[in-house]
């Protein structure tokens, strides 16, 4: 446990090693709670046990005084009393599915408004003690209890049973919301609340027969001949005492308030604005704001056209030619953002050593990006790792399995694989060798993390006084590792906060540098599942975060092989919302689409209308900004199947004849619906229809605003049509047309609204 | 013999009980992990059972410590259950009982091979 968490470097404390035992125990616990009865009913049956016939099936074992009910109720309520309120917070914070606590088990729809909030713990720490207690109390009558490791067996197992009923109350508390919706969330929220039961369980199960005895004594002595009495009390208290203490303990996180720097605010006139990040203050979300006070949606696309990757294909180009003819359509499209994807194995393709022209690449596109009126987003990309992942030439597999492509990110120095298989099995992220890099990565082996925090310090360096730079994205969709998830998102938090105090340092280095955007991720699994353990709350202390998942809940993630939905793409929605608000962090979908298929005979590179118009909805009443996956993509792209005829899902190519494939009209139009790219204050409501472009937002300043950029609203309207709007709180209206569609400006003050169509 | 067998107390068996409940949560393991190579649902992934060339002593940890920890909780775990039964306590408890004995078993080796 020690060794797993070296590389947590600050997190590796006491707290971190708490949480990475509970959480260690939990899931795998969980899962064998489906297989461990048959090795189990082996053990029982294959030695031919059963009791001799002759002997009465009431007979029992003679049992100790102190093992009825009331003894056993207080030696498993004491322990979760006294130790509960000290770990239970780092088991319930560390654990998967603490970001989804606050509204399922809030039962605030219970009729007249009665609300548990914290008492929920009490719930679930009495229901854990009672089902302890009766099956350490009735197992005594068949084990032989006046043994020492019978008994401590004993204990733990029953504190097992009753960590397991908490794990199931918390999942009855929350089935109801569960339920609602067409998807099967029901099922993974159990499984990671029961496997938090059970860490509950493997935690304190052991000092439940020690506790037993002692207290057993202490009452016998203090209580004379009123033990019932006593016993009963005594549970009582240590839960109500437990319970209280556990509320109590749950940790808040303090976050120092983001501040605007005189640098940042001296860009406020620019075209791009510094971005920054307003923190949730009662109800309101946090949101990313510019240096002028007004919400910011950062709207548009990822650009993998600087990537990296492995060629699989030879012969065919890995990426598409990027000019400026790129972000002229882009921009006509009203995107306001560019994810620009970059590579370390090109920055650095030596250890120490940058490539001056990669850099220089960068830049160039940086700004010209810039030119159009886009932000961007320096994503440090990374699939599977990285290219030197590719299985060598003749490399031959196990049946299922094909050799690695290999695809893009970390350079072949920092490829630590230590032997593993370089074959794929159902998915790339899963191949032995990748999982290995990650672990070799999140330990910091060699040195290999710390390279890559030092070439996040060089690029914040030099982009510290450019206020189009939006942010930087620290490490795209990145791997689970050889750790179990938990532990994974411990040490990804621990990566990600050591790049961002190193983006810091590097920022006030720079005359006129001030602090950027951080854009968080969780790991691939996020991607492939619609969820994940997140890393911890409280993994950093930097106000400048922005939570930024990849929402593919019914496009590309895993269940969709199984036939099922396990995540819609509502609830992919609120669980990153709901993360994000346990963070304290504004939300972006850092990429998402991919609402179809590119092969068959019929390809649909665009995706599935429909469902392309259902994201746009919840993301619109989310009132957050996105970066649709991709702009273009290579025929010889370790991403693209070497069958397709057309590859990419917005800019086709039609592998053939090399020739441009336009985006279908249905995915145009959602992506190029009307939004606010900056809003007075905050939005309080927005919609925006495709088809009809109806459009209607409100919004709310927090005092009259003076003129200027501070109270200018600045909405993006497509097409060639004119449109007509009604505002309420808007002066100075102003509407021009610019390629592709309009621009809606005016002054917003206090409450407004804006509506067209 | 087999009639013996049949009557005799369960604290004598406990020692094969042990080495079949162990060795058979070993192979399920195994099996799952097989079956499952993304080892969402599978206890243990598949790289807990596989031994490849390494640097360094902690790759090999997996193999080194949390197998044997793993066989080791179940068998002791399994002996002491039986060890401790009354001549009254069937099957069907013992099931239950050696159940939860494999689910701390794994709990306490971390499931993980790092």
């Amino acid at each position: 446990m020690i060794a797993e968490t070296a590389g947590a470097g600050v997190h590796g404390g006491a707290q971190t090693l708490v949480a990475t035992a509970l959480w260690d125990c939990g899931l795998p616990a969980s899962r064998v709670v489906l297989i461990g009865w048959i090795p189990a009913a082996l053990g029982a049956y294959a030695h031919r046990y059963r009791p001799r016939r002759e002997e009465p099936r009431r007979r029992r074992l003679p049992t100790p005084p102190h093992f009825g009910w009331r003894w056993s109720l207080t030696g498993t309520a004491l322990p979760l009393a006294l130790l509960g309120p000290l770990v239970g917070p780092m088991l319930w914070e560390g654990s998967p599915a603490a970001a989804f606590y606050g509204e399922p088990l809030s039962l605030r729809r219970l009729p007249f408004g009665l609300d548990l909030g914290p008492a929920r713990f009490g719930v679930e720490l009495t229901t854990a003690a009672i089902v302890g207690a009766i099956l350490l109390a009735r197992s005594s009558r068949r084990f032989d209890y006046t043994r020492p490791a019978d008994l401590l067996l004993g204990g733990w197992l029953a504190a097992l049973g009753g960590g397991a009923a908490a794990g199931l109350v918390q999942a009855a508390l929350a089935l109801p919301r569960d339920l609602q919706g067409s998807d099967f969330f029901f099922l993974p929220d159990a499984g990671l609340r029961i496997g938090t039961g059970l860490s509950l369980g493997v935690a304190f199960g052991w000092a439940v027969v020690p506790t037993l005895l002692l207290i057993s004594r202490l009452l016998d002595a203090i209580s004379g001949g009123r033990r019932r009495f006593a016993t009963v009390l005594a549970s009582a208290t240590a839960l109500a005492v437990g319970s209280w203490g556990l509320a109590q303990a749950t940790p808040s996180v303090a976050t120092p308030a983001p501040t605007i720097t005189a640098t940042a605010r001296a860009t406020a006139a620019a075209a791009l604005p510094a971005l920054t990040v307003r923190a949730a203050t009662g109800d309101s979300s946090a949101v990313i704001s510019d240096v002028n006070g007004r919400q910011v949606l950062l709207r548009g696309v990822n650009v993998n056209q600087l990537v990296d990757y492995a060629a699989p294909t030879p012969g065919r180009a890995t990426v598409r030619p990027l000019g400026d003819t790129d972000f002229a359509s882009m921009a006509a499209l009203g995107f306001d953002v560019v994810r620009l994807d970059i590579s370390w194995s090109a920055l650095e393709p030596s250890r120490g050593r940058y490539d001056q022209s990669y850099l220089d690449r960068i830049k160039a596109t940086v700004a010209m990006a810039a030119r159009h009126g886009l932000y961007t987003d320096l994503d440090m990309h990374e699939d599977a790792w990285g290219p030197a992942i590719a299985a060598p030439a003749g490399t031959s597999c196990p049946s299922g399995t094909t050799p690695s492509l290999g695809y893009d990110g970390a350079p072949a120095w920092a490829t630590l694989t230590d032997g593993a298989s370089r074959c794929q099995g159902l998915s790339r992220d899963l191949t032995p060798a990748n999982t290995q890099a990650f672990s070799a990565f999140y330990h910091d082996t060699d040195g290999i993390q710390t390279e890559l925090v030092h070439t996040w310090a060089m690029l914040a360096r030099t982009f510290a006084d450019d206020p189009s730079v939006a942010g930087y994205g620290l490490l795209n969709e990145p791997g689970m590792g050889d750790d179990p998830p938990a532990t994974s998102s411990v040490l990804l938090g621990a990566y990600e906060d050591r790049a961002v105090q190193a983006i810091r340092q590097a920022e006030q280095q720079v005359q006129g540098g001030f602090p950027h955007l951080v854009f968080i991720e969780p790991s691939v699994l996020w991607s492939g599942l619609g969820f994940d353990a997140a890393p911890p709350r409280g993994f950093s202390a930097d106000p400048y975060l922005v939570f930024a998942p990849h929402l593919y809940s019914e496009s590309i993630t895993m269940d969709r092989s199984l036939g099922l939905t396990l995540v819609s793409v509502e609830r992919g929605f609120a669980l990153a919302e709901q993360q994000a608000k346990t963070y304290g962090m504004p939300l972006w979908a850092g990429e998402w689409g991919w609402f179809g298929s590119t092969t068959g005979s019929s390809p649909h590179p665009s995706g599935d209308p429909a469902m392309l118009r259902r994201f746009a909805a919840a993301e619109d009443q989310a009132r957050i900004g996105d970066a649709y996956w991709v702009w273009r993509q290579a025929c010889g792209s370790p991403e693209s199947d070497r069958q397709a005829r057309v590859v990419g899902n917005l800019v086709g190519v039609d592998c053939a004849t090399g020739k441009d494939v336009p985006p279908s009209a249905a995915t145009i139009s959602v992506l190029r619906r009307a939004y606010p790219r900056a809003a007075p204050g905050a939005l309080t409501s927005l919609s925006s229809d495709s088809a009809t472009k109806a459009f209607s937002l409100a919004g709310l300043t927090p005092a009259a605003t003076a003129g200027g950029p501070a109270c200018t609203l600045d909405v993006w309207y497509p097409g060639a049509t004119k449109p007509t709007p009604s505002t309420t709180g808007i002066t100075q209206l102003t509407v021009h047309q610019i390629t592709g569609g309009w621009r809606v400006t005016g002054c917003a003050s206090g409450r407004y609204r804006l509506s067209i169509g | 013999m087999p009639s013996i067998c049949r009557v005799s107390h369960p604290s004598r068996r406990a020692p094969f009980a042990a080495v079949v409940t162990a060795t058979g949560l070993l192979a399920v393991c195994a099996a799952a992990a097989y079956a499952d190579p993304t080892s969402l649902f599978a206890p243990l992934p598949w790289s807990a059972f596989q031994v490849t060339s390494v640097h360094g002593l902690w790759s090999v940890a997996g193999v080194a410590v949390f197998l044997p920890v793993l066989v080791l909780v179940t068998a002791w775990g399994t002996a002491v259950s039986f060890r401790g039964a009354a001549e009254s306590t069937g099957r069907r408890r013992m099931v239950v009982r050696l159940w939860g004995v494999t689910i701390l078993a794994t709990a306490r080796s971390r499931g993980s091979p790092r």
